[in-house]
């Protein structure tokens, strides 16, 4: 290889390591679909499932099922439904005070073991929870056409 | 020559290169305020730490894949990290047991099953959190260890830094209550979401015994009071409780040897407006936590406060030590 060869080769041989070097820095977590909320970061699916496990819920309470959908509501989309209004605290106060007031209400009839009034307020905090997520650019899930 | 200073530059950025790609490894230590994570995610639930004699610390436990640990005892351990300006590696302070402490189940339903722990499991399994006496002796930033021997699971630990103050931010047992006029069923010049959120949800203001008058009247009045500042629809943590529903039960049983209040948080929460008495007693450094609880003597001094998670069994026996009137 002539003197001016080899440096032409290591021109390009340190152009292609410097693309490969910067490559692999941004190698780490993938900042898509994460939701930065009160100092914590949270994937944008986990507040899809919330919906989700809210439609399940429901479906629960249209079997007339009180005991699973309550389970349901408690152990998988509670906790959530506060993240997510944690997540539009800043963005949207009409959207966080629709989504708390509906998950209240749920939880009222829950306390009260009311179906009729859980199968009357479902729908709308599944609304609400579906807004929240428009506001964060999320795509709605929507509950499959049997619950 | 100049291949050599080539090559002595290529190595320079290649070093930086490669120092801006790693990532930072946490090295384990036996310096307690340098050790990294663990498997458990613990959440300081206490609002106010502050330097003093031993006062009620709690702290929320979830597993990596977000199970609640509930029940039993765990161990925890605090190190002083020192401050902003000059931060220490620390070393552990002797273990702490503390014992689980179950939310109050919502009004109409009854508590589950107490079971064998700590384990971690669903929330209907039972919410609540790991409270300790504990004393804090320097202002500036703590950690806490936590160990947990998970029924089936074995031990694991966790940590979580939390910042300690010279001085309560909230007014704290032994301080004269702030004599302020709270909204209650005859106020004409607020909405009814501002004595009780839940107003904007049910037809009416419920637990109308709690807004029947001010803390200002009760002092002057020389009645104990247990006050109660939640805010039941708009409460935002994840260890929400009945808090309020559970402060109106102790007002039918006690009614004869204390007065009872609930200050509503927000005069209008999508203005974010906060009522003043609630403002008054909790907003600080532009900041309001809720729920809290203070138990107020005769003598217009706070006897004791519970902030975040507060249950019967800890209020009854200091209101059941007051004198009937």
């Amino acid at each position: 290889m002539s003197g001016l060869a080899a440096r032409k080769w290591a021109r390009w041989w340190w152009r292609i390591t410097l693309l490969v070097l910067l490559a692999s820095c941004g190698g780490g977590e993938s900042t898509t679909g994460i939701i930065p909320v009160d100092g914590r970061r949270v994937p944008a699916e986990q507040l899809q499932k919330s919906v989700a496990h809210l439609c399940t819920a429901q479906s629960f309470v249209g079997r007339e099922d009180l005991e699973n959908a309550r389970a349901t509501f408690q152990n998988l989309a509670h906790d959530d439904l506060h993240t997510l209004a944690d997540a539009i605290d800043e963005l949207d106060r009409s959207a966080q005070s629709q989504l708390l007031r509906a998950k209240n209400r749920v939880e009222s009839d829950f306390s009260a073991g009311d179906l009729s009034a859980l199968k009357a307020d479902f729908p709308g905090l599944i609304d609400a929870a579906e807004a929240a997520l428009s506001v964060l650019q999320i795509e709605e899930p929507g509950c499959p056409r049997s619950s | 020559m100049a291949g050599m200073r080539r090559s002595i530059c290529t190595t320079f950025i290649m070093c930086l290169l490669l120092g801006s790609c790693t990532k930072r490894v946490e090295t384990s230590s036996d310096q307690a305020c340098a050790r990294s994570g663990g498997s458990i995610n613990a959440q300081i639930a206490t609002y106010d730490v502050a330097v003093g004699p031993p006062s009620r610390f709690i702290t929320g436990l979830l597993t990596e894949d977000n199970r609640l640990v509930s029940f039993g005892q765990v161990k925890l351990r605090f190190a002083y990290c020192g401050t902003k300006d000059a931060p220490r590696r620390g070393d552990f302070d002797d273990v702490v047991e503390a014992n689980f402490l179950a939310l109050p189940p919502a009004l109409g339903e009854t508590a589950p099953p107490v079971r064998e722990g700590p384990a971690a499991g669903p929330a209907s399994h039972g919410r609540g959190v790991y409270a300790a006496q504990v004393s804090f002796d320097k202002a500036g930033f703590w950690r806490m260890e936590v160990r947990a021997d998970l029924v089936g699971e074995g031990t694991q630990m966790g940590v979580a830094d939390f910042e300690v103050l010279s001085r309560p931010l909230v007014p704290s047992p032994g301080d004269s209550a702030l004599s302020t006029e709270n909204l209650t069923m005859s106020s004409t010049d607020a909405p009814k979401e501002a004595i009780d959120s839940r107003a904007a949800t049910d037809e009416g203001i419920p637990d109308a015994e709690l807004h029947q008058t001010t803390i200002a009247q009760a002092l002057r009045d020389k009645r104990p009071i247990l006050v109660v500042f939640s805010t039941p629809v708009y409460c935002q943590s994840r260890f929400c409780g009945p808090v309020t529903d559970m402060v109106a039960e102790l007002a039918r049983d006690y009614s004869s040897r204390a007065v009872f209040i609930h200050i509503e948080i927000w005069r209008d929460f999508n203005a974010r407006t906060i009522n003043k008495a609630a403002a008054d007693w909790l907003f600080r450094n532009d900041n309001l936590n809720e729920p809290w609880i203070f138990l107020i003597g005769a003598d217009g001094k706070i006897v004791a406060r519970w902030d975040n998670v507060a249950t019967r069994g800890e209020i009854e026996p200091l209101l059941a030590g007051l004198p009937a009137s």
